[in-house]
């Protein structure tokens, strides 16, 4: 993918299982995952359902789990599994020498003209 | 751990239940046991919060504390046995204290105290607890010096602000907001 890139720190910031959020001024805050399995996903910090916070849900596999009302969200497509339906926009993301980039213009795509 | 809301909130409450149930909530969680173990204390003998099908259940009234033991719900409904009453809350705690103390150290695995003491006779129970001076301070000391190991509580450590840096943000975006700029030309 080309673009620019924002470096926004290194690897070890984020734990195994967990999540951390990068506000964006004017825009949707990203909620950043890093899954069990050493994989990074970047989606937009709000469940398609009711908003919920999905940096604070539960990571299973390549799944986040809503902690409102559990609603499973692909990390890889931000869709909702399951009968559910609704989609969660996603960052694309790239890890390089340890560090995290997320592309520019889909972290500032949601911003508030 | 369950109360009714006590003489603080209801006019018919003798005696702080609630806050008697904070205690013996503070001074049970964490311990290991043969069975789940539900404790209760109502603050009157209208009995709000059901104290007397409960494994520990405690009814104050106007002279104190009467202590019940080895109630259940559920399939088989089997209402407390009057253990005996005491004046003081820290009384009913130790009784508590012991009380559970010897169901852990007597019943068997898997056993509720509701079968357990029909298993037993509440006599047994009674002469264990009652029948020397020493029996209640003794048990409820040996509960109270395994329960220094057991309470290990991660979410106080966590409010105290263990790893506190995993809930900050990564970082914040600021990008260059033209709309700002443009505002700020036309004044």
């Amino acid at each position: 993918m080309i673009g620019d890139w924002l470096d926004i720190g290194p690897v070890d910031q984020i734990a195994p299982g967990h999540a951390r959020t990068l506000p964006v001024i004017g825009g949707e805050e990203i909620a950043v995952f890093h899954t069990l399995d050493n994989r990074f996903y970047a989606l937009v910090n709000k469940c398609p359902h009711k908003q919920g916070p999905l940096s604070q849900g539960i990571v299973h596999g390549n799944v986040v789990t809503c902690p409102l009302h559990n609603w499973n969200i692909s990390l890889k497509t931000g869709e909702a599994l399951g009968d559910d339906e609704g989609c969660v926009p996603t960052i694309p993301l790239k890890v390089d020498a340890g560090r995290i980039y997320l592309l520019r213009e889909a972290v500032l795509a949601k911003r508030a003209a | 751990m369950k109360t009714c809301v006590g003489s603080e909130w209801c006019r018919f409450g003798t005696q702080d239940s609630t806050g008697l149930g904070v205690k013996l909530e503070q001074m049970t969680w964490g311990s290991w046991m043969p069975h789940k173990f539900k404790i209760a204390v109502s603050g009157c003998p209208r009995n709000c919060a059901e104290a007397t099908i409960k494994d520990f259940g405690v009814v104050c009234v106007d002279s104190g504390y009467e202590l019940h033991v080895g109630g259940n719900g559920g399939i088989k409904v089997r209402a407390t046995d009057l253990l005996c009453k005491v004046e003081t809350e820290a009384e009913a705690m130790e009784v508590c204290a012991a009380f559970i103390q010897l169901y852990r150290e007597e019943a068997w695995y898997l056993e509720r105290t509701a079968p357990w003491i029909e298993r037993v006779g509440l006599e047994h129970v009674k002469a264990a607890l009652f029948d020397s001076d020493q029996s209640v301070p003794v048990l409820a000391a040996r509960f109270r010096y395994s329960q220094q190991f057991m309470q290990d509580d991660p979410w106080a450590k966590r409010a105290a602000g263990e790893e506190a840096e995993l809930h900050q943000h990564l970082a914040e975006v600021r990008p260059f907001n033209t709309n700002v700029q443009q505002m700020e030309f036309a004044k």
